[in-house]
C-alpha cells in the first residue's frame, strides 16, 4: 500500500526527451511568471503601507534561487521543484506584506499556485509546494503570528488552513500524475511500442528471408506489397515498386500475365465462389527450368476480398521424382514386353519413332499429325507405355479443342520419347534391326538340307526366304493385342481366330499396314462387339468372336477382319456425314464417310478408339499401296472388312520391294517341308 | 417449392452427365442441350431457367455463337450464363465475358465446386 503510494507520488527516474522539452518550455514560462509576481507584491506592500522597498528586496532575493536553479540544474524536474518552493515563499511575502483587512484573502495565492503546479505533471512538486506552505504557517504562527493572520487565530484556524491544503494537494497530485501518465508518459509508451513493433517486424523479416516458400500479398488492384519472402527474388528477380503481381510473375509473358489478370478479375467480379475463382487462377508455371506451384488465399474480413496471399513453392524436384518413377514403371513394362515379344517391340519402337517425327515435323499437315498421334497413342497403350499414351491423348484433346498444337506440348512429347527411346536402346543394345529369328525346327530343316546335299539354288532360296516374315507371327501379335484390348474394354474372353494361309511378306514394307490394322481391330472391339449383357439380350453368346485371316487371291494379298458384333449403324454414319458436310447419298458415299478422318459414330473418344482416325489410317495405307477397302455389314450380326492389295503390281518402281518377296513363300514352305 | 431449372449445353455426353449428376444431387432440375443450336432452343423454351451452363467448344454452333445468338434474337431472356472451358481457351472466354457471360469454370472441375458456384449464382446460399 505504502509502496504503491510512493510509486504513485514519485515519477520513474527516466526523463524522456519529450518530457525534457516540455518542462524546459514550462520552466521558462514559470520563471517569467515568478518575476511577474514582483510588481503586484510591491504594489500590495505599498497599498498596505508595509514597506514597498523591503518587499521588492525580499521578493528579488527569493528569486535568486529559481534563477540559479534554472541556469545550473540539468534535470528540469529539479528546477521545477525549486520553483515550487520559491513560488510559495512569494506567497508568504504576499501574506506578510498584505497585512491589514485583506490579509486572509491573500491566502488564496497559495491555493491558486498549488493548483497551477499541476502543470508540471509531477506530484512531488505539489508535495514540496504544500510542505513549504505548511512549514511557513507553522513557523510563523509560532514566531510571528501577524505575518500570517490578521486576527488572533487559534490553533484550530491553522488546522482548517492545513486541511484545505491537504485536500487540494491530494487533488493536484492526482491531476499531475494523470497528466504525466497520459500525456508525458505517452511518448514513452509509444517509444516502447514502436520498439516492440520494430522487433516484431525484424522477426517477420527474418522469417520471410529464411522461409523456402515464396510468400507475397497483393491488393485488389494486384499491387504487390513490399513485405515478401526473399526467395521470390531468387526465383523471379526483383519486383519493381508498385508492380502488379501478374507483371511480376509473368515476367514479360503477356499471355500468362493476361491469364493472371483475367483470373483475378473473376475473383473481384464475385460471381463465382471466391474459392473456385482462386482455384482457376494459374496453378503452375515454369521459370528458368524451375517448376513453381502457386496457391492463393483470400485476404479480407467477412467475405469481402481486399487482396490475396500468394504462396509459391518450388516443386521441381517433386515433379522430377514423379517423372522418374513413371519412367521407371514404363521401363519395367517395356522389359516385360521385350521378354514377351522382342521382335514386336522392336518394330513398335521404330514405328513409334517415325510417328513422333511426323508429329514434331513442322512440314506435317494437321491431318498427318492427327493421324500420327492417334496411331502413336494406340501403339503406346498396347505396348505398355501408358504415360506416352496419355500424353498423346492430351495432345489429341488439344487439337480437338483448339485445332492447333501447342509447341510446348509437342516439345514435351518429343523430349519424353527421346529419353525413353535412349533408355530402351541403352538397355537392349543397338542390334535390334536386321535380325533374323530362326526356330529350332527351321534350323534343323536347313541343316538337314545342307547335309543331305539338296540343290544349291533351293538352299539359297530357302535362306532368302528366311528374310521374309511369315504373317503367322503378325497375326498372332494382332490377336494378342485384340485380347488385351478386349479385357481393357470389359469385353474379356473374346475369341480371336487367325488363319494365315501360309502367307509370307517382306517385313519392312508391310509395317504400315500392320500398324493401321491395330486401329481397325480396336474399332471392331470397341464399337462392333457389344458388351456381354447386350449380346445375351440379342440372343448371342456372351463373348464375341473376331476372325483375322490373310490369303493370296487372284494376285492380290487379302486381309479380312470379321466380327460378330452389332454391325455398322449406317443411319448414324449418314447423320454424322451430313453434319460434317460429306456426301451421304449412296452406300459408297457412306463407306467413304466411314473411312474419312475425324468421323466417329461415337460421342466420346475413349483412350483406345473413337476419334474416327483408325479407319482413316487404314484407308490411307490402302491408298498408298494401291489397294481397296470393302465393308460389308449385317445389322446386329456382323461386320466384315476386307483389305485387298495387289500382290505383284506392275508399277514396281513406286511399290515397295515385296514384289520379289511375293514369289517366295509357297516354294519356300514346300522346300522346307520337302526337306523335312 | 419446385426445384430451379438449369440448362446445361455441352456436346460431350460424359461432360453433361458429370454436371447433371452433381446438380441433380444438389436438387436442381437439369435440362440438356447437345450443341449450341439445341441449347439455344432449350433456353428459349425454358425462359424461367435460373442458370445456363454452356461449353465453349461445340459443333454446329459453339458456346460463343450461341451466346451472341441468344443476345441478338432473344434480348428478353436474361438468364445468367457461365461458360465451361479448358485452360487453353482464354481468348474465347474473354470474348464470352464481353458478350455477357457471368463467369467461367475450367474443366476438369470438382463437383462440389460446381455446386457451390451454381448455388451462389442462383442465390441459394
Amino acid at each position: 500500500m505504502f509502496k504503491r503510494l510512493l510509486q504513485y507520488l514519485v515519477l520513474p527516474s527516466q526523463v524522456t526527451r519529450f518530457e525534457r522539452d516540455y518542462l524546459a518550455r514550462m520552466n521558462r514560462i514559470a520563471l517569467l511568471f515568478l518575476f511577474a509576481q514582483v510588481p503586484p507584491l510591491v504594489a500590495v506592500a505599498a497599498l498596505s503601507g508595509t514597506g514597498a522597498l523591503k518587499a521588492a528586496g525580499l521578493a528579488l532575493l527569493t528569486l535568486v534561487g529559481p534563477v540559479a536553479a534554472y541556469l545550473g540544474f540539468r534535470n528540469p524536474r529539479s528546477v521545477t521543484r525549486v520553483f515550487a518552493v520559491a513560488g510559495m515563499c512569494l506567497g508568504g511575502l504576499l501574506v506578510h506584506f498584505g497585512q491589514g483587512p485583506m490579509q486572509i484573502e491573500m491566502h488564496f495565492y497559495f491555493f491558486v499556485l498549488l493548483a497551477l503546479l499541476a502543470v508540471f505533471a509531477d506530484p512531488m512538486v505539489i508535495l514540496i509546494g504544500a510542505a513549504t506552505v505548511a512549514l511557513h504557517h507553522v513557523t510563523l504562527f509560532a514566531l510571528l503570528p501577524r505575518s500570517v493572520f490578521n486576527y488572533d487565530a487559534s490553533l484550530w484556524a491553522v488546522a482548517v488552513h492545513a486541511l484545505f491544503l491537504v485536500l487540494e494537494s491530494v487533488g493536484a497530485c492526482f491531476v499531475a500524475r494523470s497528466f504525466f501518465d497520459s500525456m508525458i508518459g505517452l511518448e514513452r509508451n509509444v517509444g516502447d511500442r514502436t520498439q516492440q513493433l520494430a522487433q516484431r517486424s525484424d522477426e517477420l523479416r527474418l522469417m520471410l528471408d529464411t522461409i523456402e516458400q515464396g510468400v507475397l500479398t497483393f491488393d485488389r488492384a494486384g499491387r504487390v506489397a513490399p513485405e515478401r519472402s526473399a526467395v521470390l527474388a531468387t526465383w523471379l528477380g526483383p519486383c519493381a515498386p508498385g508492380a502488379s503481381v501478374w507483371a511480376y510473375l509473368a515476367r514479360g509473358d503477356a499471355r500468362l500475365a493476361a491469364r493472371f489478370e483475367f483470373g483475378w478479375q473473376a475473383v473481384l467480379d464475385d460471381v463465382l465462389p471466391v474459392e473456385l475463382a482462386l482455384d482457376q487462377m494459374p496453378q503452375r508455371m515454369v521459370v528458368d527450368g524451375r517448376v513453381l506451384e502457386l496457391a492463393y488465399r483470400p485476404i479480407g474480413a467477412s467475405g469481402a476480398v481486399d487482396g490475396a496471399l500468394l504462396l509459391v513453392s518450388d516443386i521441381t524436384s517433386r515433379v522430377e521424382r514423379e517423372r522418374y518413377e513413371e519412367e521407371n514403371a514404363e521401363i519395367i513394362s517395356v522389359c516385360e514386353r521385350i521378354l514377351f515379344d522382342r521382335a514386336g517391340f522392336v518394330e513398335f519402337l521404330s514405328d513409334a519413332d517415325a510417328l513422333v517425327r511426323t508429329v514434331a515435323a513442322p512440314a506435317s499437315t494437321s491431318d498427318e499429325r492427327r493421324r500420327a498421334l492417334h496411331t502413336l497413342k494406340g501403339n503406346c497403350g498396347l505396348s505398355g507405355l501408358p504415360v506416352m499414351a496419355r500424353n498423346c491423348h492430351a495432345l489429341e484433346d488439344a487439337i480437338a479443342e483448339a485445332d492447333e498444337l501447342c509447341p510446348a506440348q509437342v516439345e514435351n512429347l518429343v523430349t519424353r520419347w527421346r529419353s525413353l527411346h535412349e533408355k530402351i536402346i541403352r538397355l537392349f543394345g543397338e542390334e535390334r534391326r536386321g535380325r533374323i529369328e530362326l526356330s529350332e525346327l527351321e534350323h534343323a530343316r536347313l541343316t538337314r538340307a545342307v547335309v543331305d546335299g539338296a540343290p544349291r539354288a533351293e538352299i539359297v532360296r530357302a535362306l532368302e526366304g528366311l528374310k521374309l516374315e511369315p504373317v503367322d507371327a503378325r497375326l498372332a501379335r494382332l490377336a494378342d493385342k485384340a485380347r488385351v484390348l478386349a479385357d481393357r474394354l470389359g469385353k474379356g474372353g473374346v475369341t480371336v481366330r487367325v488363319e494365315s494361309n501360309s502367307v509370307r511378306l517382306a517385313r519392312a514394307d508391310w509395317a504400315p499396314l500392320w500398324s493401321a490394322l491395330v486401329h481397325t481391330i480396336s474399332n471392331a472391339l470397341d464399337h462392333g462387339i457389344e458388351a456381354p449383357d447386350e449380346r445375351v439380350a440379342a440372343g448371342k453368346a456372351p463373348t464375341g468372336a473376331l476372325d483375322l485371316s490373310t490369303a493370296i487371291e487372284a494376285g492380290d494379298f487379302v486381309f479380312e477382319l470379321r466380327d460378330d458384333g452389332r454391325g455398322v449403324d449406317w443411319e448414324r454414319v449418314r447423320a454424322r456425314a451430313l453434319t460434317r458436310g460429306l456426301p451421304a447419298a449412296s452406300h459408297e458415299d457412306l463407306v467413304e464417310a466411314l473411312f474419312s478422318n475425324g468421323l466417329s459414330t461415337r460421342d466420346e473418344a475413349s483412350q483406345y478408339s473413337g476419334r474416327g482416325i483408325g479407319m482413316g489410317a487404314l484407308r490411307a495405307v490402302c491408298e498408298d499401296f494401291g489397294g481397296a477397302l470393302r465393308v460389308e455389314s449385317e445389322r446386329g450380326r456382323s461386320t466384315r472388312i476386307e483389305v485387298r492389295i495387289p500382290y505383284a503390281p506392275a508399277a514396281a518402281s513406286c511399290r515397295p520391294t515385296f514384289v520379289s518377296a511375293s514369289v517366295a513363300p509357297r516354294n519356300d514352305v514346300s522346300l522346307l517341308s520337302a526337306i523335312a | 417449392m419446385t426445384s430451379k431449372k438449369i440448362v446445361v449445353v455441352d456436346d460431350s455426353r460424359t461432360a453433361r452427365q458429370q454436371v447433371i449428376m452433381a446438380l441433380a444431387d444438389a436438387g436442381y432440375d437439369v435440362i440438356e442441350g447437345v450443341d449450341g443450336r439445341d441449347g439455344l432452343s432449350k433456353i428459349v423454351s425454358n425462359p424461367d431457367a435460373a442458370l445456363i451452363i454452356c461449353d465453349v467448344n461445340m459443333p454446329i454452333m459453339n458456346g460463343l455463337e450461341m451466346l451472341n445468338a441468344l443476345k441478338a434474337d432473344h434480348p428478353a431472356i436474361q438468364v445468367p450464363i457461365i461458360m465451361v472451358t479448358t485452360e487453353a481457351q482464354l481468348e474465347l472466354v474473354q470474348q464470352a465475358k464481353a458478350a455477357g457471360a457471368r463467369g467461367w469454370i475450367v474443366k476438369p472441375f470438382k463437383p462440389h465446386m460446381l455446386v457451390a458456384a451454381v448455388r451462389k449464382l442462383v442465390g441459394d446460399t
